[in-house]
């Protein structure tokens, strides 16, 4: 809108009279519009293009997880709520890296104190639900859970269990976007829609930096295509080779509330054996 | 206390092997709870009772573990509910797809979510619930075979008896003791196979010897015989998911054995010489119905072959129902119901509600309605409990 100076002048002394600020005014209708403007340029692939296919990208990432071998870390996930309280969970996790990207884990709760001795194991297949089961100390039994549970919520978190997973390749199908910055660094950008109808999402975007293939945040959209969650990750550390975030934090955007997974005392090449991860054994491990 | 049984020393020995693993052995873990419970019927009582375990958990060797649990209870209104046992107190050993675990120890069978008829090896406390028992550690060497999706067991249950009478003063109480009716223990023999699919679990197993529960046989109540009551068990139990859906069911053949005459165990009526227990269910998982709360649903039936026989599990039917609200505080609520369709009619429903009030302490308020489930109720009136408790995390 093109306003003669005298006009603007006068415009701008009404709206302070009455406590608005131009420059709050500015703000808001050149913000929105640039993100409004991302978003779309995301789904209209103005980023800047790059000569990659989404799933090459997304293989290459992979095969930087691959060879870890077995992996132990010690987790704190911490619960916040929209007016700032917080709750915290304590976890051990233990993985076991398989032959066709079958990775098993099991994760141990330590608090708080009505999950305390609990165990989670899960069999990831490469394309296909993950198997859980669980064993809750007060019952003394393995429970199976079912398989279609991906899309719930983790420990009341906002992490859904799908969201746990390092694999993607066989989950998704891939479109790449382009290029974006990340801060100092560039990322690619891809959109991931799920293959599995029990997801619970419509897609996600998700960007990784170009130098070495790791995750710097994902956006999250419901089944109605509006955006959910955002994820970001921090503080990746190299052990061994094997690149780990210290510090992912996931955002609800819908409901304002956020969790926050940290990660403590990485470790690999433990020495455990793959009956450990077999359901049979869920009520003695670890 | 009297003097420590065989049985005992197999306990005792894998317990000690399990704390001498010294530095190697986890600092103990476990809780404690205390309740105040409101009970009335034809009388109004109000009582407190703590019950606790405390367990340790050892490494002390290459694939060498141990476990030892302790539970105890106090029961300021009926110190027959009291008990101090040894749940747990095992060693197991791993060496490639084998696994031998040897000493006290609680093992559960079955994929039922209210009861399990296959579920046989071990006993159950009644004394502090009689809706939701509580295992009973009893001596075991089990010997398994791994190999992918398939388990075969071996289980040798030594010097078993029936069970009558888990507190203070029976043989599980610590130190040992006498049951109020001495049934005479023989060794137990069992085998279980078990696999798991990719869309359904499978298992079946065998048990021959003393039957550990008189939950199935309320009659054994009243028999002044000390012959236990054998039986050989023939089991099957399956589950299968489809989405959200589960399906499960189980099947258990019974037969009692030489030497014991089915009419001697009247009061309640004969029991069959042979016998199939079935049960069938579902449980279907609502994922955000209501926000962020995650609705499960469970309907579960059970059939007794035996049409004279009356009481629990011979034609019962279970419907459940948990939320869990997946908030700070971990909220959750609990509603189930069970009715026995005889001539007695009998039934439960209980309502939970559970939350945390810090990471270590837990809030839990239970009301349960009853009528004809507790022995010696008086009459056909119903029976209220309320029950206010706190979860101490160590």
């Amino acid at each position: 809108m093109i306003l003669k100076q005298s006009h603007r002048d006068s415009l701008v002394g009404r709206l302070g009279r009455i406590g608005i600020n131009v420059a709050t005014l500015v703000s808001v209708f050149t913000v929105i519009p640039a993100v409004a403007a991302v978003s779309s340029a995301l789904e209209r692939d103005e980023l800047e293009p790059i000569g990659r296919d989404g799933r090459e990208v997304v293989a290459a990432a992979e095969q930087t997880y691959d060879g870890f071998g077995s992996e132990y870390r010690e987790l704190t996930l911490t619960l916040a709520d929209s007016t700032g309280q917080e709750s915290l969970r304590r976890l051990e996790y233990r993985a076991l890296e398989g032959e066709q990207r079958d990775d098993k884990t099991v994760i141990r709760f330590t608090a708080p104190v009505n999950v305390d001795g609990a165990r989670l194991l899960t069999h990831e297949v490469a394309g296909k639900s993950d198997l859980r089961w669980i064993y809750l100390p007060e019952l003394g039994r393995v429970r199976r859970i079912a398989s279609a549970d991906q899309s719930g919520s983790f420990m009341g978190s906002e992490f859904a269990y799908e969201d746990l997973s390092m694999r993607e390749l066989d989950e998704y199908s891939f479109t790449m976007l382009g290029k974006d910055t990340c801060g100092e660094r560039e990322c690619y950008v891809y959109r991931a829609v799920p293959k599995s109808d029990d997801s619970g999402y419509s897609k996600v975007i998700r960007w990784r930096y170009i130098d070495n293939y790791q995750e710097h945040r994902s956006e999250y959209f419901d089944r109605r295509g509006d955006l959910l969650k955002v994820r970001l990750i921090h503080d990746y550390r190299q052990v061994e080779g094997n690149w780990r975030p210290t510090r992912i934090v996931m955002e609800n955007v819908q409901t304002e509330r956020k969790s926050i997974l940290r990660y403590h005392d990485l470790d690999f090449g433990i020495d455990v054996h793959e009956r450990e991860f077999s359901s049979q054994r869920l009520d003695s491990v670890f | 206390m009297s003097t420590l049984s065989p049985q005992r020393w197999l306990i005792t020995l894998a317990g000690a092997v399990t704390l001498m693993s010294g530095p190697a052995l986890a600092a103990p873990r476990g809780s404690v709870d205390l309740d105040s419970q409101l009970l009335s019927g034809d009388d109004t009582t109000i009582s407190q009772s703590a019950d606790g375990e405390l367990r340790w958990r050892g490494s002390f060797a290459d694939s060498v573990d141990g476990t030892l649990q302790v539970y105890g209870r106090l029961d300021n209104e009926d110190s027959s509910h009291d008990t101090l046992r040894l749940d747990e107190a095992w060693t197991e050993s791993a060496w490639g797809p084998w696994d031998l675990r040897v000493g006290q120890q609680r093992v559960s069978w079955g994929v039922m979510e209210s009861s399990r008829v296959t579920d046989a090896l071990n006993a159950s406390d009644f004394q502090a619930d009689l809706i939701e028992p509580r295992g009973i550690g009893s001596p075991l060497a089990r010997l398994r075979y791994w190999r992918s999706s398939h388990t075969l067991g071996l289980y040798w249950q030594p010097m078993t008896a029936t069970n009558v009478y888990p507190g203070s003063g029976s043989p599980h109480f610590f130190g040992g003791g006498q049951s109020r009716l001495d049934y005479r223990s023989e060794d137990r023999l069992g085998v279980r196979y078990a696999f798991e699919g990719r869309d359904y679990s499978l298992s079946t197993s065998w048990l021959r010897g003393p039957e550990v529960d008189t939950y199935t046989f309320p009659q054994v109540i009243f028999i002044g015989e000390n012959d236990p009551i054998r039986s050989e068990r023939i089991g099957l139990a399956g589950q299968r998911f489809v989405g959200d859906l589960v399906l499960r069911s189980e099947v258990v053949h019974r037969r009692l054995l030489d030497g014991v005459d089915p009419a001697t165990l009247s009061a309640a009526g004969p029991a069959a010489e042979e016998e199939i227990l079935y049960s069938v269910g579902l449980e279907y998982a609502l994922r955000q119905w209501l926000g962020r709360s995650d609705l499960t649903t469970f309907v579960e039936y059970f059939r007794s072959s035996d049409r004279e026989r009356s009481g629990a599990l011979t034609n019962d039917l279970f419907l459940g129902a948990e939320i869990r609200f997946n908030d700070l505080r971990s909220r959750t609520l609990e509603v189930f119901l069970q009715e026995t369709f005889s001539d007695r009619a009998d039934w439960f429903w209980r309502v939970r509600y559970g939350r945390l009030l810090t990471e270590r302490i837990e809030l839990n308020v239970e009301y349960t309605r009853s009528r004809g489930i507790y022995a010696g109720a008086p009459g056909s009136s119903a029976r209220n409990e309320f029950v206010l408790g706190l979860t101490f995390g160590l």
